[in-house]
């Protein structure tokens, strides 16, 4: 049986209120959602609020949910509108993402041990000059970069998650792209350019 | 094509996707302008470069799951309108661990060698029992609208009290502690109706000793991991017990079992320690 289909059938079996499904779909994708959640918040506390926000959704509207999309579709969806919705509600979080990661926030990652010092101090200077600039951009933007280049999902998916035209996500991604290179043009030789 | 129009193709263009007429027009664009050229190497490196933040594994909180059942519970008790509950203390703590999942569902008060009469309230108290689902305890009380609840601590503190909104009271039991904790359900003004033994995180080899059977059930508890049920009323009568050889369960059952006292696990996982 296909991902798809087994989901589908946890989702029928969760529909009608058996909770051991429903526990069995969140188990499945809670790393999912948490891994996103951190990727745009950069906290592991909020992170889990998020991912904890988005499956209490998914369970308040499981019966609305008509499988014409993937479930990690529709959890995209959820977790990326928890994201806006915090957003609006706290606009003082972007300040605390890029400059603290949060307490315990560090520790919980796991360093690549595989680069030379050199290497690694390079890499890691990048990877925080991008983090800082994602977080710059505005958060219907950052969570589509997330989307494509971190979470690697495709054009297409994206379209569903965020039920726009495909052209649009596109023609969306490039402004944001063009968007993070003005942010980083002080930093260009982290990037060999 | 001149230099805001060629901006907005640069995505385009690294993938590959223009059609062969807006290629040639934007390359044109790009020859001609130095700057628009330095735009899209900048453009072209951090594209390059994003995938590495994608690289970096992020890690689980390990409570992750808990936390998320925590706040998918009041969902899932608004559907089944259950009891009306106000919990407090310790045991509510990732409470919600429960509610949810497979539970393999049992009742102490039906097995041979306990009495039916021990349960308060015989018609509604019939499906009284503990499930286990992955470790994590839940008490259910199928009982009467008003009906209070009252839940305590081995030195007869009270943790958290229920009161029935409904016919269903499902109380999760979680102990974050480090050591075991016994939990006395009382109805009130009607006296205990179920006592159980919560494992802690210590977990230490078990041993022989002499002591109350909740002494007993703390023990095996701490050894095993496992929730030890016990009758709802404590007997005065103490146990001696063995802990020895490769089936250390096993000589604590035999070694009670003369003092006429029964250790049995269930098919959960759970201990049921009775008389």
């Amino acid at each position: 049986m296909s991902r798809r289909a087994d989901d589908d059938l946890l989702i029928a079996r969760a529909q009608k209120g058996d909770r051991e499904a429903l526990n069995e779909l969140i188990s499945r994708y809670e790393a999912k959602a948490y891994q996103y959640a951190f990727r745009l918040t950069r906290d592991p506390d909020k992170a889990a609020e998020l991912a904890s926000d988005a499956f209490y959704r998914i369970c308040t509207s499981l019966k609305s949910f008509k499988g014409q999309s993937a479930f990690t579709t529709w959890l995209y969806r959820i977790v990326t509108n928890c994201f806006l919705d915090r957003r609006k509600r706290d606009k003082s979080d972007r300040n605390v993402s890029i400059d603290a990661p949060g307490p315990g926030g560090a520790d919980r990652q796991f360093e690549d041990e595989s680069d030379t010092p050199d290497i690694h101090a390079e890499r890691s200077a990048r990877e925080t000059a991008l983090q800082e600039a994602l977080a710059k951009l505005p958060d219907y933007q950052q969570s589509m970069m997330v989307m494509y280049h971190v979470e690697m999902l495709s054009y297409e998916e994206i379209a569903r998650v965020l039920d726009l035209p495909l052209g649009t996500v596109k023609s969306r991604l490039n402004r944001a792209r063009a968007a993070l290179r003005d942010h980083l043009s002080g930093c260009m030789e982290l990037f060999n350019v | 094509m001149n230099s805001a129009r060629a901006r907005e193709f640069f995505s385009d263009h690294l993938e590959g996707t223009l059609d062969e007429g807006l290629k040639q027009a934007f390359e044109r664009a790009l020859a001609n302008d130095e700057e628009l050229r330095q735009e899209y190497r900048e453009f072209a490196a951090i594209l390059r470069a994003l995938p590495e933040i994608q690289s970096q594994p992020i890690a689980v909180p390990s409570d992750l799951h808990h936390k998320i059942i925590d706040r998918v519970m009041p969902a899932l008790d608004k559907r089944s309108a259950g009891s009306r509950t106000r919990f407090g203390g310790w045991l509510w703590a990732g409470a919600a661990a429960v509610a949810i999942g497979a539970a393999a569902v049992w009742s102490p008060w039906s097995q041979p060698g306990l009495q039916q009469a021990s349960v308060v309230g015989a018609g509604g108290a019939q499906g009284m029992r503990f499930e286990n689902t992955d470790g994590v305890i839940q008490f259910v009380y199928p009982g009467k609208s008003g009906e209070v609840l009252v839940l305590t601590d081995g030195e007869g503190a009270e943790l958290t009290r229920v009161e029935m909104a409904g016919e269903l009271a499902e109380i999760p039991l979680v102990n974050r502690s480090r050591t075991t904790r016994l939990v006395t359900v009382e109805l009130q003004g009607k006296g205990p109706i179920a006592r159980i033994v919560l494992p802690g995180s210590l977990r230490e080899q078990g041993k022989a000793g002499y002591g109350s059977e909740a002494d007993l059930a703390r023990m095996v508890a701490t050894a095993t991991g496992q929730a030890v049920i016990l009758e709802p009323e404590a007997s005065s009568q103490e146990l001696n017990w063995l802990w020895k050889g490769s089936e250390p369960i096993k000589a604590v059952q035999e070694s009670i079992s003369v003092q006429g006292a029964a250790l049995e696990q269930r098919s959960n996982g759970m201990y049921l320690l009775s008389r």
